[in-house]
């Protein structure tokens, strides 16, 4: 019975941290490696989620060869009854959600970052990500054929019930997104360890000096944004799957701000910092929730959520204090060059106080 | 002499004030070139102008018999242009090694596609990293390579100003002051330097520099500016005979 609700905690924490984790690296290849204002990363995690449970709604009602009202508890016993039925549906629904989410998310980043690419001040893309987060969840909030409004759009059928009893589809589910997060981190690392990571930071250090030596910088941030924002769509698709709902009001402007807050305490510019920073924020987020229960239950008026923030904003302070950089600052790039000079050479020591 | 560099009737105003007013000039292919004048001739407007970094208000340019004026800094730089800039514009949190690696063209590694696999850059970066290995040895900055560009003097980031420009592999090189602020023998290294890489590659230099006495000795050619209007062109032993010189920078 304990063994059974450890198992589970592990499980959940084990997948939100692969879901924000794929959030944070994304963040730090716009962010810690381009310099990229990204104030909107919600929007595109959002737009993953509500394409996953637009697709999924849609479907169903296809798949079935009926028209049920998609918010209706009908249609939620129809998703939840085909995709045990129709493995086709099951998993069709899933990758379809997987493309639509992380293609529209792109679409959108590209769209948003070209229209904003003649201004050469940062912090007006980011104020216009921002803008356009809080203007999708409002739109989504109350424009019901997305994901049903302000309610929210249930029952979003995990895609292996076919296989099992809905534990075992979750265990694959759960595989399933590691599998992607840790695809991300590797792909992200080898990205990043390259000509092209120096590039993305020579740019972000000085936009002039880049552009000088023949860098095309406003290709490149489109390039970063589309790829980023696909990443956060990805992350919203398997976000939605996995918890089985998508409601607009859990992608507000403070996720966002969660994620910043995971990068810079892990590390800017470097990826290893940036996971272990998502791994702090899960476990504190999974940590005062479980905690929260527990009071509640036993009627002691704390609310952990406000702890959380108070957590929080300590753990800025100090690492902001004594490791500006994050746990794990950024260090240099270590292509094969540094073997013509010995890596012993680099002198690490530098590296951490700065 | 081929002309590589040919500027006509260049026109640059900064809120009215006309920085650069009516230039024209004509760079010769393998020369080094000399571009003085007070502060606030024109001089590094005019290269701004030339890098693409300001547009023109009129005029054209010409390299290569190609017109340059208005492209993005990019792709001029893509068409063989590199310069470095007065005030030192290094990668300030990246290593100095990485600060030079960063100007070679066609890099493989930097496509997004190819990053990931190691395998299909490793060749070219071994071979950049060898050249820039040199070129720091040459600039004295190799006992560096490995510290962040905000961690070197002041002296050691003019120096590697000039050596990212070096490893661009460009036809012409613009150089903002690449003396400035850099002790005398190092000074004289670095024209060394700047000629043997002309007579190696028949690269072609236009340099601002205020320090007279080495850049008379080493510039083929010289253009005095004043007030942005090109007031004097011409060997170096014949301005210093003149009296313009004197008169542009002491008074009558």
């Amino acid at each position: 019975m304990v063994l059974d609700q450890i198992i589970s905690i592990v499980i959940s924490t084990g997948n939100f941290y692969a879901i924000w984790l794929i959030l944070t690296l994304s963040l730090n290849y716009e962010y810690g490696y381009n310099g990229i204002l990204n104030f909107g990363k919600v929007l595109f995690f959002g737009l993953g989620a509500f394409a996953a449970g637009y697709v999924a709604a849609n479907l169903a009602n296809l798949f079935a060869g009926m028209s049920v009202d998609m918010c209706s508890a009908q249609a939620v016993q129809l998703r939840l009854e085909t995709a045990k039925t129709n493995p086709v549906f099951a998993v069709g629904s899933f990758l379809t959600a997987l493309a639509a989410g992380s293609i529209l998310a792109g679409l959108i980043g590209l769209l948003l970052t070209s229209s904003t690419a003649r201004i050469k001040e940062g912090f007006i893309l980011g104020i216009v990500l921002l803008a356009a987060g809080e203007t999708s969840r409002i739109v989504v909030r109350n424009y019901e054929p997305i994901v049903c409004g302000y309610h929210g759009l249930v029952g979003i059928p995990n895609p292996f019930l076919f296989i099992g009893d809905a534990q075992t589809a979750t265990y694959y589910l759960s595989a399933l997104i590691w599998a992607v997060a840790a695809i991300n981190f590797i792909i992200m690392f080898k990205v990043t360890r390259s000509p092209y990571g120096r590039m993305l930071k020579a740019m972000r250090e000085n936009e002039l000096a880049a552009e000088s030596f023949g860098k095309n910088i406003n290709k490149v941030r489109r390039q970063v944004l589309f790829i980023g924002s696909m990443m956060s769509g990805v992350a919203g698709v398997l976000y939605a799957y996995y918890i089985g709902f998508v409601a607009a009001d859990d992608f507000t402007s403070l996720k966002t701000f969660d994620i910043w807050v995971a990068m810079l305490l892990g590390g800017v510019g470097n990826h290893v910092g940036a996971a272990s920073g998502a791994l702090l924020v899960t476990v504190l987020d999974r940590a005062t929730r479980t905690l929260r229960g527990w009071l509640a239950t036993l009627n002691i008026p704390i609310e952990m959520l406000y702890v959380r923030w108070v957590i929080v904003g300590i753990l800025m302070l100090i690492v902001l204090m004594y490791r500006p950089g994050g746990l794990i600052p950024e260090g240099p790039i270590k292509t094969p060059a540094y073997r013509l000079f010995g890596f012993n050479g680099v002198r690490w020591g530098r590296w951490k106080r700065s | 002499m081929e002309e590589i560099l040919v500027v006509e009737n260049i026109v640059k105003t900064f809120s009215g004030l006309k920085a650069i007013d009516n230039v024209s000039l004509k760079i010769g292919k393998g020369g080094v070139y000399g571009i003085i004048g007070p502060n606030g001739s024109g001089k590094s407007t005019l290269f701004n102008v030339i890098s693409g970094v300001l547009k023109p208000d009129s005029g054209r340019i010409y390299f290569m018999g190609e017109r340059i004026d208005g492209l993005p800094p990019h792709e001029i730089y893509n068409k063989g242009i590199a310069r470095s800039f007065q005030i030192p514009t290094l990668f300030l949190k990246m290593p100095v090694i990485e600060n030079m690696l960063l100007p070679p063209k066609r890099q493989k590694g930097e496509i997004l596609y190819h990053a990931p696999f190691q395998r299909s850059w490793e060749s070219q970066e071994l071979n950049l990293a060898e050249k820039a290995k040199n070129t720091l040895h040459d600039l004295k900055l190799i006992n560096v390579y490995g510290n962040k560009a905000s961690e070197v003097s002041g002296g050691q980031m003019k120096l590697l100003e000039v050596g990212r420009t070096m490893m661009a592999e460009p036809k012409l090189i613009l150089l903002d002051e690449p003396t400035a602020g850099i002790a005398p023998n190092l000074a004289e290294e670095i024209f060394k330097i700047i000629k043997s890489l002309r007579d190696k590659y028949g690269l072609t230099f236009m340099i601002i520099e205020h320090r007279y006495d080495i850049l008379f000795k080493h510039a083929e050619y010289i253009f005095l500016l004043n007030e942005g209007k090109l007031i004097a062109e011409g060997q170096p032993s014949k301005l210093l005979d003149s009296t313009i010189l004197a008169q542009v920078y002491l008074g009558d």
